[in-house]
């Protein structure tokens, strides 16, 4: 059974009862309140689109461990193809469902850790890759939903981790065992992880030699006692609740808005077995690494063009029903959305095709760190640009409209539909414009800028990546002037 | 991988798998933090003794066998412990209720 259908998905998660709150109070069923549902009728469709024969080359890859058919996102990419379709998935997975593939991060963190563990047992002769790969089969042969749980809460930005008031603020060691270990402490902004079998923790940046405690990975099923999740809760979780089984008032009506918790690790136990570092700072920075040019390969450069091709294709709906859907400016915003949306695309596809193998000798294959930095940073900014012109095109509509069950309300509908009769109906024009006002007044734009780490993490990347004084030599060269002689009289000082 | 088998009331009987340490976590659970993966009301658990790779609980309140069976079906999953088929179990667990 190494890959469940949404059926099987959703049966499980009738018996996975971890501790969440939302809004005030405490979840029994995940099924059973609309905001956690939508976060998991997500995740089924994630599961359809692997039983899909169309979407199976996509969706679907080889366990190089095993050799069976497994759900990609519990894939390590091991070439070029494996990457260029984990993109593919990324982008397929938001255009299907409007929201996060809940599965995306632990995807990412996953293929982060066959790198890094891999690494970690040939330098220090440690057991963490076998152990890596124990839980990787098993999650493979269940064909689990596993998160990726990475940003700790971080507290005051001045201090490093062992400085902070609250310690709790970093996830930290609290007691090494013989049969385990056991954590505290906050991850916050997880996505999905209230739906996934599992979660895969990763340290949350790069470590100095004394903050061992703080240099932790592993896998803990989402029910442990002592974990907790507190959702997040804003306008889109009141209506979502306030609407009820009237899903179709809703502008993502099946899957919603991105659904988030901060994690609470209260003393949680985690057998050695799925201890993945343990102390190890200096392989720290280099896992997080890692995930992160996986994770913005696919985040920037695919998840959030998935998300741009339905807000164009809403936004050009918009525009019909208003018949201006020819008028040149109109068509010039949606080209450059369209521009926007494809130039990230083209960055993650490139970060597939340059990708290599890292560490060598490990087998896994991670993207160009530039390219995926490129896609990254370029959608941050061009995302706020899309649902600006998505807003635009929307016209005002988008923010001030009705709920769409008023146009059948016996008193103001009748007038309501005369207000917002165009060259559509008024019910097609209300339903776009709340579909757009999901998006342009919605949780994506600072979740774009945020996502895979705030535009300036990738700023540095830049710096880091790129050879500024080869490109200094190259002008000099082309201009004739000679290069510089050493700065004497620095030298001399 | 452990296997672990589960026996609830007088007749029911379950075998699970996970990775290694899944026994010690659920031990973890039952024994230090008194709590049963998956359920989170106090005072569930009225009793848990551990002797060598058997884990006795009795859970408080009146359940019948069925709902014992039914409750240890929602906990394994929720430490990592999934269905499994087979009689080759290294760890063993039981579940009674108080009363």
């Amino acid at each position: 059974m190494a890959l469940i259908t949404s059926k099987e998905y959703l049966e499980s998660v009738k018996k996975l009862k971890p501790r969440v709150y939302v809004g005030g109070k405490w979840i029994t069923g995940l099924l059973d309140n609309p905001v956690t549902k939508s976060m998991v009728m997500a995740n089924a469709a994630i599961y359809d689109l692997a039983q899909m024969p169309e979407h199976q080359g996509v969706m679907v890859a080889k366990s190089h461990l095993t050799g069976e058919p497994i759900n990609r996102n519990l894939n390590v990419a091991t070439n070029i193809h494996d990457l260029d379709m984990r993109q593919e998935m990324a982008l397929l997975t938001s255009q299907t469902v409007g929201t996060c593939n809940y599965r995306c991060v632990g995807c990412d963190a996953l293929n982060a850790l066959a790198s890094t563990t891999w690494e970690m047992d040939q330098a220090l002769g440690t057991k963490y890759n076998e152990r890596f790969k124990n839980w990787l089969k098993m999650a493979q042969s269940k064909d689990l939903a596993v998160s990726g749980a990475i940003t700790d809460a971080k507290g005051d930005r001045r201090k490093r981790p062992t400085q902070q008031d609250e310690q709790d603020v970093y996830l930290h060691l609290v007691e090494k065992r013989d049969d385990g270990i056991v954590v505290r402490g906050y991850k916050v902004s997880q996505s999905g992880a209230i739906g996934a079998h599992e979660t895969l923790v990763l340290p949350g940046g790069g470590l100095k030699d004394d903050e061992g405690a703080f240099a932790l990975s592993f896998a803990v099923p989402n029910g442990s006692p002592g974990l907790t999740y507190i959702c997040q809760y804003n306008a889109y979780s009141a209506e979502r609740e306030y609407f009820g089984d009237e899903i179709e008032e809703i502008g993502n009506p099946i899957y919603g808005q991105r659904e988030t918790s901060t994690m609470v690790f209260d003393n949680v136990f985690i057998p050695w077995e799925r201890v993945f570092m343990c102390g190890e700072t200096k392989y720290a920075g280099r896992l997080v690494t890692r995930f992160a040019k996986a994770h913005r390969m696919n985040c920037g450069g695919a998840c959030k063009v998935g998300f741009a091709d339905v807000i164009i294709g809403g936004t050009m709906l918009a525009a019909e029903y208003i018949g201006v859907e020819k008028v040149p400016h109109i068509q010039e915003k949606i080209i450059d959305m369209v521009r926007l949306s494809e130039t990230s695309h083209a960055c993650a596809i490139a970060a597939a095709m340059r990708g290599r193998e890292e560490p060598k000798g490990s087998g896994v294959f991670l993207p160009d760190d530039l390219f995926g930095n490129a896609a990254k940073l370029n959608i941050a900014h061009g995302f706020w640009e899309i649902i600006k012109n998505a807003g635009d095109i929307g016209g005002g509509l988008v923010v001030t409209m009705p709920r769409l069950k008023d146009l059948k309300d016996p008193e103001v509908g009748p007038t309501l539909k005369k207000v917002f009769g165009a060259a559509a109906p008024a019910e097609k024009r209300l339903k776009v414009a709340k579909f757009l006002q999901h998006w342009a007044a919605g949780l994506h734009g600072a979740g774009t800028w945020h996502g895979a780490g705030a535009p300036q993490t990738q700023r540095f990347m830049f710096t880091v990546l790129t050879d500024f004084d080869k490109k200094k030599k190259m002008a000099k060269k082309l201009m004739g002037m000679e290069e510089d002689e050493a700065p004497k009289a620095a030298a001399k000082k | 991988m452990e296997v672990i088998e589960v026996k609830t009331g007088k007749s029911g009987r379950g075998i699970y798998t996970g990775l290694e340490g899944t026994f010690a976590s659920i031990v973890e659970c039952c024994l230090r933090k008194k709590a049963l993966p998956g359920f989170h009301e106090n005072g569930l658990i009225a009793n848990a003794k551990l002797k060598d790779r058997t884990l006795t609980l009795t859970l408080s309140g009146k359940l019948t066998g069925a709902k014992l069976k039914q409750m240890m079906e929602i906990a394994m999953p929720n430490i990592g412990a999934y269905p499994d088929k087979g009689d080759n179990a290294s760890f063993f667990i039981g579940v009674k209720s108080e009363k």
